[in-house]
């Protein structure tokens, strides 16, 4: 390194743009401290609601756009002009946005799901035909286990332009059962026996109480419909249940009649 | 029980009774070492309790014969006829037995493992932990400016403890149905259902071994009549007393309508009609005073 340059870099390090450097450094770190403590707090402060993915979701928000403006006010000071920055910023995104369509449109659409929270994780939910327990909700995707433990992945597109039953929304789901009745059977007193079969069940609420009534007349026969409702949870255990019991007690019944008879 | 055991108050708000020689007294403190084991029938209830080295183990058994009335204590329970295995106590088939019998099989089987090498087990009776929803036979119609005391039952769950104060387990003596309690299938609270004859004059009748019951005034402040269909009862703020005969009791509750509000009040001692009442176990939740409710919450 010859005089010259030796002195050229001197220049530099005592000049004003070093001192910019340094300031635009410490601007960076010490915003970028601060975006990471904020994020941390507003993510505990949301998951004091018990959401934890939507407190993961702001806080990273929070976080990335404290980031973003500390990186600003750094480039401010080391002479950058952000006008020309954000104009080529501005060109690069109708760029991107052109080639990359589908990928932003599952981002929009996972900000939507984000916001409207048609489900949560753990979730028993049908997307279109497809069953299965969300596993996730992703920014591009949601992930459902199906009953059969297969992973399906679903585009955010997807699921805000399909209809979406949530199986496990509420608390309380009604089991609908239906029982044949020939028309020379007596309706109420497969009403009593239903009724007696659906109190002596657990699993079935007290209150709703159950409802049966005839729902359809066929030629042959009476479709009667039997309501009952049980938590949400114990929906398949109420199901595996009180079929069979309902079975045994007409079984026992028509015994009774045609030993009595 | 004698005066002396009444007095004899530990920690939790608990009496300690060790006379079970009284007809329907099921609770208090035993002595089962390892090894051996007690038995116990409250009612619809038929429970045994194993201590093993390490291990209680409950046995719930399914009695046949349908008698609620029944009330026995056995420690230590006669011996089984056959020596206990590990394959008989997890009712695995054995080269002797290929086949458990019918009523081993319905047994339902809890084990509580412990550190602990304490032989002293106290069972306590408790009450639910949620709301009872208590439906009379028929509804009652409560005129105007009118006061009425209904006995309502509410069914008793088991407390299992080993030592003084360490707890294993809550039983409940029959399975209890389950209500929703709210003003739709979205809001709501999950109780216990229960029926009533909706007693306005106590009788022995009304009485069980495996029911608490609860003295509750109804009083109709308001200008019209209303139809009581159902009285949900907060049994988590009350207590359970053992009366002169082992019958339990909550203190006395108030329940007064006026308008759309109703007010419930707690009495802090046992009910008139059970006056030497000894308190057994405490609350689940302590309030102190009048607490108001929309009417909606307490009847229907």
């Amino acid at each position: 390194m010859n005089q010259q340059q030796v002195m050229r870099a001197v220049d530099f390090f005592t000049t004003d743009r070093l001192v910019d450097g340094v300031r635009a450094i410490a601007l960076f770190f010490i915003t970028a401290l601060f975006a990471s403590l904020l994020g941390r707090w507003v993510r505990r402060l949301v998951a004091l609601r018990g959401d934890m993915q939507r407190a993961l979701l702001v806080s990273r928000l929070v976080t990335w756009s404290f980031l973003a403006l500390g990186l600003a006010g750094a480039l401010e000071e080391m002479g950058f002009k952000l006008n020309a920055v954000l104009g080529a910023a501005g060109v690069l995104t109708v760029a991107v946005g052109f080639a990359a369509q589908t990928t932003l449109s599952n981002l929009i659409s996972g900000f939507f799901l984000f916001g409207e929270r048609p489900f949560r994780v753990g979730d028993l939910i049908e997307v279109d035909t497809l069953l299965g327990e969300v596993l996730s909700v992703d920014m591009m995707a949601t992930t459902l286990r199906t009953p059969d433990n297969r992973f399906v992945r679903i585009p955010n597109e997807l699921v805000l332009k399909t209809k979406v039953t949530n199986h496990t929304r509420f608390p309380l789901r009604r089991l609908d059962l239906t029982v044949a009745l020939g028309h020379h059977e007596d309706f109420g007193a497969v009403r009593a026996l239903l009724l007696d079969v659906a109190d002596k069940n657990t699993l079935c609420l007290a209150e709703p109480a159950p409802t049966v009534f005839i729902a359809s007349m066929g030629e042959s026969s009476a479709q009667v419909q039997l309501w009952l409702w049980t938590r949400t949870d114990q929906l398949q255990a109420l199901r595996a249940s009180i079929t069979a019991e309902i079975q045994a007690a007409l079984a026992a019944s028509k015994r009774a009649t045609a030993a009595a008879s | 029980m004698d005066a002396l055991d009444r007095q004899r108050f530990c920690r939790y708000g608990v009496a300690v009774s060790s006379d079970t020689s009284a007809r329907s007294v099921w609770w208090g403190s035993f002595t089962i070492p390892v090894g051996q084991a007690g038995r116990f029938r409250i009612g619809p209830l038929a429970i045994k309790v194993i201590r093993l080295a390490n291990e209680w183990q409950v046995r719930r058994e399914h009695p046949e014969d349908g008698n609620e009335r029944i009330v026995s204590t056995e420690v230590p329970a006669p011996p089984s006829r056959a020596p206990a295995t590990l394959d008989s106590m997890l009712l695995r088939p054995t080269k002797d037995a290929p086949e458990p019998n019918r009523d081993a099989r319905e047994t339902t089987i809890t084990r509580y493992v412990t550190a602990s090498d304490t032989p002293k087990l106290r069972i306590l009776p408790v009450l639910p932990d949620r709301t009872v929803v208590t439906r009379p036979e028929n509804p009652l119609t409560i005129l105007p400016e009118t006061r009425v005391t209904l006995y309502v039952g509410s069914p008793v769950w088991v407390r299992l403890l080993q030592g003084e104060d360490e707890m294993l387990g809550d039983l409940p003596v029959s399975p209890p149905k389950e209500a929703w309690l709210g003003p739709n299938t979205r809001e709501g609270e999950l109780c216990y259902a229960t029926r009533t004859y909706g007693r306005l004059v106590l009788d022995e009748a009304s009485l069980a071994p495996h029911r608490v019951m609860t003295a509750v005034s109804i009083e109709n402040k308001s200008e019209q009549p209303f139809v009581c269909e159902r009285v949900n009862l907060p049994v988590r703020r009350l207590s359970v007393y053992a009366s002169e005969g082992g019958r339990l009791w909550t203190e006395p509750v108030t329940m007064e309508r006026s308008g759309e509000l109703a007010r419930i009040v707690v009495g802090d001692s046992p009910p008139p009609v059970a006056p030497g009442a000894v308190r057994v176990t405490g609350p689940r939740d302590i309030e102190d005073g009048g607490m108001f409710r929309a009417f909606g919450t307490l009847f229907r």
